[in-house]
């Protein structure tokens, strides 16, 4: 028995990369894996449940369902991918809406599915991705906003959920790590051993200075 | 001559606190003119009478700045007024403060619109004529809060969206002379700060080195630096402007 034995991982965003690396390793490890995707999916190791998660009614639906088929959640991983690989001049308002939606939006909306329940049960691991992109990158305008805004939304969530046990933390993977080496990482967050990563930003990379 | 003599400046939330600041402070640092973008007119047109009694060089124009439609419509009436708009303060913003659990719906997507996606909004307007004639000023109004504080998942949210794209602005349009930086300041003594009760106010000023908030002038006096030539090469910076309270 390991310490993720029949723990329930939602992670959202769909089926990335990392994704599926996290999948395999969380049930590896004896998880229960869901994963959100935005249209009908299969993974192995995983069950998928059909969410757009830019969309609130959705995004409650599918949290009623995963408790009422599996159980309360106890790891929740953040992974919306959104984007559209353009200037801020060149994006549109409809483009710039939904990556705010599926980016930023999803963070908050599906976060208060589960936080009731963590607080109850006094336990739980949120991760959020971020991405170097954040500081500042040329042709993805909306998508590189929404990581900077999902520092910000890590760090309230961890002052209200620190009280609660609950360990909160981002992490900032850059292009040149693996799946395999961000996985992980998320692991390690979402372990026992991760706690004292409460409320950073943990860079996933090998090369790259950032401030 | 003052060091902003010859520039047209818009600034957003200009109608009263920080955004009125700026204003006060562009018009002594001898801009043009400036337009005191709002959504509440009434209260803009005061604050530009009184500030420009000749009514010459401040002008209040009525925004919802959320909305893309009506933002495009104002920036049209400035643009068609000004002739060019030189640099764009984007200041206006709104808190919603309570925990995720306990914060409806509508209070997270209303902070994420106005204290985030109103500064793509307006800085599409202004980002074509500022390319064309190779030069402009983008300053943004974060708030320390973008580190993050207990029921202010959306504000902390937006408020670090404004620091990465300001970043993005920095990254983006550098090579057509145009700099953007996002402004963070922690407490400033507008009407919502000595509104507070004096006893909870001095608790709270107890975690800042001189123990007060900043008054409304030390911020206009840091945005008037980003908005001037003086600041040429800073780009894509936050600038804490906490007295020594944040350090990051
Ligand atoms: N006061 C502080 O201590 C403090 C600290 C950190 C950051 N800030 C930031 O500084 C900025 C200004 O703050 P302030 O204290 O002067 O606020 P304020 O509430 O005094 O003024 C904000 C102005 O914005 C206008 N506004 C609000 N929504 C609008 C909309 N949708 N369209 C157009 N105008 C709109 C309001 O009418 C008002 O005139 C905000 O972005 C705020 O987040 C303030």
């Amino acid at each position: 028995m390991g310490e993720f034995t029949n723990k329930l991982v939602v992670i959202t965003g769909g089926i990335q990369p990392n994704t599926e690396a996290m999948a395999e390793k969380y049930a590896a490890a004896g998880a229960k894996v869901v994963v959100l995707t935005e249209t009908e999916a299969q993974l192995p190791g995983a069950v998928c449940y059909t969410c757009d998660i830019g969309v609130y009614e959705d995004v409650e639906k599918a949290f009623a369902a995963i408790k009422a088929d599996i159980g309360p959640v106890d790891i929740l991983i953040h992974n919306p991918a959104a984007a559209c690989g353009k200037t801020l001049l060149e994006t549109s308002y409809e483009e710039w809406d939904r990556i705010i939606a599926v980016n930023a939006h999803s963070l908050f909306y599906c976060t208060k599915q589960v936080a009731l329940d963590m607080k109850e049960r006094q336990t739980g691991k949120i991760i959020v991705f971020s991405d170097v992109a954040a500081n500042g990158v040329v042709g993805n305008a909306a998508y590189a906003t929404t990581k900077g805004a999902a520092l910000g939304f890590t760090y309230s969530a961890a002052r209200e959920t620190e009280k609660y046990t609950i360990t909160t933390s981002a992490v900032t993977p850059n292009s040149d790590a693996t799946a395999e080496e961000v996985a992980d990482t998320v692991l390690l967050l979402t372990s026992e051993a991760g706690r004292p990563f409460h409320s950073q930003a943990v860079k996933v990379f090998h090369s790259k200075l950032t401030v | 001559m003052g060091k902003l003599s010859g520039k047209f400046a818009v600034v957003t939330g200009a109608a009263q606190g920080i955004g009125a600041g700026v204003v006060k402070r562009f018009l002594e640092d001898g801009v043009d003119a400036v337009a005191l973008v709002d959504l509440n007119l009434e209260a803009a047109e005061a604050t530009a009478k009184e500030l420009d009694p000749t009514g010459t060089r401040a002008f209040a124009f009525k925004c919802n700045v959320a909305n893309p439609q009506d933002v495009e419509r104002c920036f049209a009436e400035i643009i068609a007024k000004f002739g060019r708009v030189d640099i764009l303060v984007n200041n206006a913003g709104i808190i919603r403060d309570r925990t995720i659990i306990k914060m409806p719906v509508e209070d997270w997507e209303l902070v994420l619109k106005i204290d985030l996606s109103a500064l793509f909004y307006c800085c599409k307007q202004v980002l074509p004529g500022m390319i064309e004639r190779q030069y402009g000023k983008i300053v943004n109004m974060s708030s320390m809060g973008f580190m993050g504080s207990h029921g202010q998942s959306n504000y902390a949210a937006a408020k670090h969206g404004v620091v990465a794209l300001s970043r993005v602005l920095a990254k983006e349009y550098a090579k057509y002379n145009i700099t953007a930086n996002a402004v963070c300041p922690a407490a400033v003594a507008t009407d919502m700060i000595t509104a507070v009760e004096p006893e909870l106010l001095k608790k709270k000023m107890a975690a800042f080195p001189r123990c007060r908030p900043a008054e409304v002038a030390e911020l206009a006096a840091v945005v008037s630096f980003l908005a001037s030539d003086d600041s040429s090469f800073v780009n894509g910076e936050r600038m804490i402007v906490t007295d020594g309270r944040m350090c990051l």
